[in-house]
């Protein structure tokens, strides 16, 4: 499995440079740093954990680190955690937990066009997700967890010096993709290795999952290289095999960027 | 700016259940029904080796659930159904309205009373030590040796232990007897590990124990390749001298499990009624609209020959039971049979 991860981010990064150089940037930064903390509301239905919608809400966290190459290039690098209690109906008594983790390194190559306010990326990213949700300490679980690999797009809106909002659009379409057992039970996992339970999985694409992520931060200049940032991010994960899994999150965070 | 806002908020408050996650499935008491045979029908694991035809069960029951079934009459078809099932590993639940019930338990209040540590420890045995091998309540494990006899005895309530090892210190004490009873009646299994770490420790040689497949398709005879299990010698040291093992209709489940490492070594002999004849592992918690959850088992564990002791059990080599009033006047004849059995068959006394 690891070979295959290192083959995935080496056909991201070798066609990329990653030398930064200090000249004229069409972003008002070279490095940026945004930490955020906010709601994760959470949708799930996974038929090999329950044929139920289970919904809730907890908490979100995300960090990000853009970097501007010398050619106005986009490197970024995103973590992201949300930790959410979720149930169906209102039956109490179904009441689990929802633990999603995603981190991305992606590359966005500038689209040269005559707009000084609006800059358009495009470029690819590499992604690991994984959501699981979990009844009473493992007496219930399920997870979709995705490695993978594909095109994303950022566009960038400064429509005043304090004001600056970003759009960005992932959609993986080749990856490892690891699923449960078919009844859910895995031996390996409660006696053996539970690492591999949750990196062990056929390569997979489009065909076999569907993965969609849009997000929109807005960010308010405060003082030289700090801003107040608000982010909306919505993002869907779905498996077929072996039964039918949706995961869906609405994260709303704000936090603070730093340029420098 | 302020259109940008009302963007956001819209997102913010658009309800993306229906759209992402499809309609929530309907709570009637047909689609409950329909959602727990079709349930068993996909996972469960034994209808093949219990011989159970689930089809007809269906055909008995579907056309009394109606959109007028109550959530009683609802529970009482549920619990027939489970019931037909004979496996102590399939259970219903109804966290709301507080009931349970659990295939196959019909018996055990019967058998419970069957069973006295307190008469053994009075009347049987001498200087016994009890062990703390779990934190749970209402638990008993420890050893001991048989009053006026040169033999070793253990008793196990279930197959948990948090140091799966404590068997070594055990036969530190008790390895100098000439024979061994290990008593598990009363046992409701629980870890199969802890079994095979208590069998190496009186296993000679490697061999294979048994084999698991799980169910893996939407076909009854649908199930994994076969997981072979060994059992081999383990620890520091085996005890290798005549085993008695005490077994009773509770028996159960990691207990039969470590009963099918121990049919691998010579010299060990089961006494006492027929096992519970459940192995499996059991399912996630399973969860229906109408809030009741349920388990089932998913597994086969077969001998090595490829048959299924599921729905049989074990046979003891020498059936005795006792009874309630046996008991209660202060006698078990099961130890008192498997004390007749080690002098008569080795001259161990």
């Amino acid at each position: 499995m690891n070979y295959r991860i290192s083959i995935l981010f080496c056909l991201l990064w070798s066609t990329c440079s990653l030398l930064a150089q200090q000249e004229s940037t069409s972003l008002p930064f070279q490095n940026q740093v945004r930490i955020q903390v906010g709601l994760d509301r959470t949708l799930v239905k996974d038929q090999v954990f329950a044929p139920l919608n289970f919904k809730g809400s907890g908490l979100a966290l995300s960090s990000t680190y853009l970097r501007q190459t010398k050619n106005e290039h986009l490197s970024v690098a995103t973590l992201q955690f949300a930790l959410s209690a979720v149930k169906a109906r209102p039956s109490d008594f179904s009441a689990s937990r929802s633990i999603n983790g995603h981190l991305d390194l992606a590359h966005f190559r500038k689209i040269k066009w005559a707009n000084e306010k609006l800059n358009l990326f495009v470029g690819g990213a590499v992604s690991a997700d994984i959501s699981l949700i979990d009844f009473d300490e493992f007496e219930a679980f399920s997870f979709t967890n995705l490695y993978a690999i594909g095109p994303a797009a950022l566009l960038t809106w400064q429509p005043a010096s304090a004001h600056q909002v970003s759009l960005r659009a992932d959609f993986p379409l080749l990856g490892i993709l690891v699923r449960p057992a078919y009844t859910g039970w895995d031996n390996e996992f409660f006696e053996k290795s539970t690492l591999r339970l949750f990196f062990e999985g056929p390569l997979a694409t489009v065909v076999d999952f569907s993965r969609a992520s849009v997000q929109m931060n807005y960010a308010f200049t405060v003082s030289s290289g700090m801003s107040l940032s608000f982010q909306h991010q919505m993002s869907y994960l779905a498996a077929k095999e072996p039964g039918p899994a949706r995961n869906f999150h609405s994260l709303t965070t704000i936090g603070t960027q730093f340029n420098f | 700016m302020k259109k940008l806002f009302y963007i956001l908020v819209l997102l913010s408050c658009v309800s993306c259940e229906r759209a992402f996650l499809g309609e929530d499935v309907e709570n009637s008491p047909q689609k409950n029904f329909a959602l727990f045979w079709e349930d068993f029908d996909a996972h469960y694991g034994l209808f093949v080796a219990r011989g159970w035809n689930w089809d007809s069960i269906y055909q008995v029951y579907e056309p009394q659930v109606t959109a007028e079934t109550t959530d009683a009459e609802l529970w009482e078809i549920f619990r027939e159904m489970t019931a037909y099932l004979d496996d102590s590993h399939t259970f219903i639940y109804d966290p709301a309205g507080q009931q349970f019930f659990a295939s196959g338990s019909e018996m055990d209040e019967q058998v419970f009373s069957e069973f006295s540590l307190d008469l053994l420890k009075k009347s049987y045995l001498e200087n016994f030590v009890p062990l703390e091998l779990t934190e749970a309540e209402g638990e008993q494990y420890g050893y001991a040796k048989l009053k006026g006899k040169d033999i070793g005895y253990i008793y196990l309530s279930d197959m948990e232990a948090n140091n799966k090892d404590y068997i070594d210190d055990v036969l530190k004490i008790l390895g100098e007897h000439k024979a061994m009873i290990i008593d598990i009646r009363n046992n409701t299994g629980g870890d199969d590990e802890v079994g095979r770490q208590l069998a190496g420790r009186f296993a000679e040689s490697r061999e294979l124990a048994f084999t698991v497949e799980t169910r893996n398709g939407p076909l009854h005879t649908d199930f994994t390749d076969k997981q072979s299990q060994y059992l081999e010698p383990l620890g520091p040291e085996q005890f290798r001298k005549p085993i008695l093992i005490l077994t009773d209709r509770i028996t159960v489940s990691a207990a039969e499990v470590f009963l099918m490492y121990m049919h691998t070594i010579p010299d060990v002999t089961l006494v006492g009624d027929t096992t519970a004849g459940d192995f499996s592992d059991v399912s996630m918690r399973r969860f229906l609209p109408n809030g009741w959850q349920y388990q089932y088992s998913i597994m086969q564990y077969l001998e090595p020959d490829g048959t299924s002791l599921d729905g049989r059990g074990h046979v003891p080599d020498v059936q005795i039971r006792n009874s309630s009033a046996n008991i209660q006047a202060g006698t078990d004849v099961v130890v008192e049979r498997a004390i007749g059995y080690l002098f008569e068959t080795y001259g161990i006394e």
